[in-house]
């Protein structure tokens, strides 16, 4: 059977857009995750850059913060640092310093988006980024005011 | 050692107290067990502590292992333990031996009350953040280097001052001040009477310690600059030393380029302890200044791949020093590679050149491995 479609020129764009761009475009995005008791609801890059190097150690609430990441180089990894501007080995590096000399509990580890979101929505105190389908259970925040970050 | 002996006892029975508290409450305040263990082995290419005279020793095997203990206990109370066993043993003209580093040592031992990043009070044996001193002296796996810059490689040309500086204190505040944008201030005050570890049989009661460190840190680049005196002696001492130091550190990231460095100068004294008779000050010499720097650079060339060199520098007018123009220089470079988040394996090359000592120049070379877990 052939179907003729003849689509007007702008339409066919919007379409290519929509079905090819877009999923594209979301996943190279990642979003920000706290446990849903968390009254934190938007936190600065700057402060991303705080907690993931070990600088911030709490909440706004004065709650001890844990450290939610991957065991391996997955592509919420390696577009969560791009975006921060921080290569992954420097954070570790910054990260193990401080659970070296102040005491800092040590990231908790996962292979997947969904373990990781999974361990932040039950666990308070806990900060974590996946790819924007695997939210779940976990409250996602915004970063300077946006709800993802590329 | 009654009062370490009692201070002991107060963290024992705090972690324990805590630790039942903890294991109540959820899974983000367990405790928490990780470490490093490092291995390394050097070679010397002409006799490493000829220039000093104490004998040929051609190449060395070194290990490590840290154990680290943390915890919180409430969200403004946490603690810190790290059991730390280094051995360095020595292949010396056909005889093997080891070094007296093989007890394990209970390197940090403290709680502290931390209401705010902003401010902390830290008390028990607590790792004095002179410059970059503790992070290079005990932490392989953040920096690129296997044998380390002057001021914290064990003499090996140079009167290292790790035979002189107060190590730890006992009190201590500290925070993290976020002053703008991108802009934080670290500082740290301190003060302490112990220069050894508590746990080893040490009670150095004289030693007296009392400094500070501020940093100033952007995302790219921190500099730093610390400042101690120490009273170092013994019961048994009718004289202590009086050790200022002062130091300027920097360190940084502009991409893939990383750097290190640090300058400090080491003032020298000797005096009379009060109370005590028999000290005569012309067996001692007064004034003496060290002065060490160095400066490291790292470039990544991948996540895998770091290729470093580096400049080491050491001054004295210490009599009798060991070298013509009391100075000594090294020049080293080597490579890192991480197969692994957790794992580093280094290889190193250096120059060193101490003008006037029995063996002025030699080269040396090493291979190491360090696993965080």
């Amino acid at each position: 059977m052939n179907v003729n479609l003849n689509l007007n020129p702008i339409f066919r764009a919007v379409l290519v857009c929509l079905f090819v761009i877009a999923p594209v475009a979301l996943q190279a995005q990642v979003a920000v995750i706290v446990h849903k008791s968390n009254a934190t609801s938007n936190l600065s890059s700057a402060d991303l850059k705080s907690i993931f190097t070990g600088d911030m150690t709490k909440f706004a609430s004065g709650s001890n913060i844990t450290i939610v990441t991957y065991k391996s180089d997955t592509d919420s990894r390696k577009k969560f640092y791009g975006a921060l501007g921080k290569k992954f080995t420097e954070c570790q590096a910054a990260l193990l310093k401080r659970m070296m000399n102040d005491g800092l509990k040590p990231p908790v580890t996962f292979d997947s988006d969904d373990d990781v979101a999974g361990y932040v929505a039950k666990t308070p105190g806990a900060i974590g980024f996946v790819n924007p389908a695997s939210v779940g259970a976990a409250k996602a925040i915004t970063v300077d005011g946006k709800k993802q970050i590329d | 050692m009654k009062k370490y002996a009692f201070l002991f006892c107060f963290f024992a029975v705090f972690v324990c107290l805590g630790t039942r508290q903890v294991l109540a409450q959820e899974e983000t305040d367990k405790i928490n067990i990780y470490g490093i263990a490092t291995a390394d082995y050097r070679v010397f290419g002409a006799n490493k502590d000829a220039a000093i005279g104490s004998g040929a020793v051609s190449n060395t095997f070194n290990a490590q292992f840290n154990l680290f203990v943390s915890g919180n206990i409430g969200s403004e109370w946490k603690y810190l333990a790290e059991l730390y066993i280094q051995n360095d043993f020595r292949f010396q003209q056909g005889i093997n031996s080891s070094s007296d580093y093989t007890q394990p040592l209970m390197h940090q031992l403290w709680i502290e009350w931390r209401p705010t990043d902003a401010f902390g009070l830290r008390f028990g044996q607590i790792l004095l953040p002179f410059a970059s001193f503790n992070n290079i002296h005990s932490r392989p796996n953040l920096y690129w280097f296997i044998e380390r810059p002057f001021p914290y490689e064990e003499p090996a040309t140079t009167d290292g001052i790790g035979e002189v500086r107060a190590e730890f204190g006992n009190l201590s505040a500290s925070g993290v001040v976020r002053l703008g944008d991108g802009l934080k201030l670290d500082y740290v005050g301190y003060v302490g009477n112990t220069d050894r570890r508590i746990l080893n049989g040490f009670d150095l009661s004289a030693t007296k310690t009392f400094g500070t460190r501020i940093a100033l840190r952007t995302d790219n680049i921190t500099l730093g600059l610390s400042a101690a005196t120490n009273l170092i002696g013994n019961k048994d001492s009718v004289a202590q030393t009086n050790l200022t130091l002062l130091a300027g550190d920097i360190k940084g990231e502009f991409g893939n380029l990383n750097l290190i460095g640090e300058f400090i100068q080491a003032f020298e004294n000797f005096e009379a302890i009060p109370g005590k008779t028999g000290f005569n000050i012309r067996n001692y010499q007064s004034g003496v200044v060290n002065q060490f720097a160095y400066l490291s650079l790292g470039y990544n060339f991948s996540e895998q791949w770091l290729a470093f060199a580096g400049f080491d520098f050491y001054r004295t007018n210490e009599r009798g020093a060991r070298f013509e123009n009391n100075a000594a220089l090294r020049a080293t470079g080597g490579l890192n590679f991480r197969p692994a988040d957790k794992v580093i394996v280094k290889a190193q090359g250096s120059y060193h050149l101490a003008a006037g000592a029995e063996n002025p120049a030699y080269l040396s070379a090493a291979l190491g491995c360090v696993v965080s877990f």
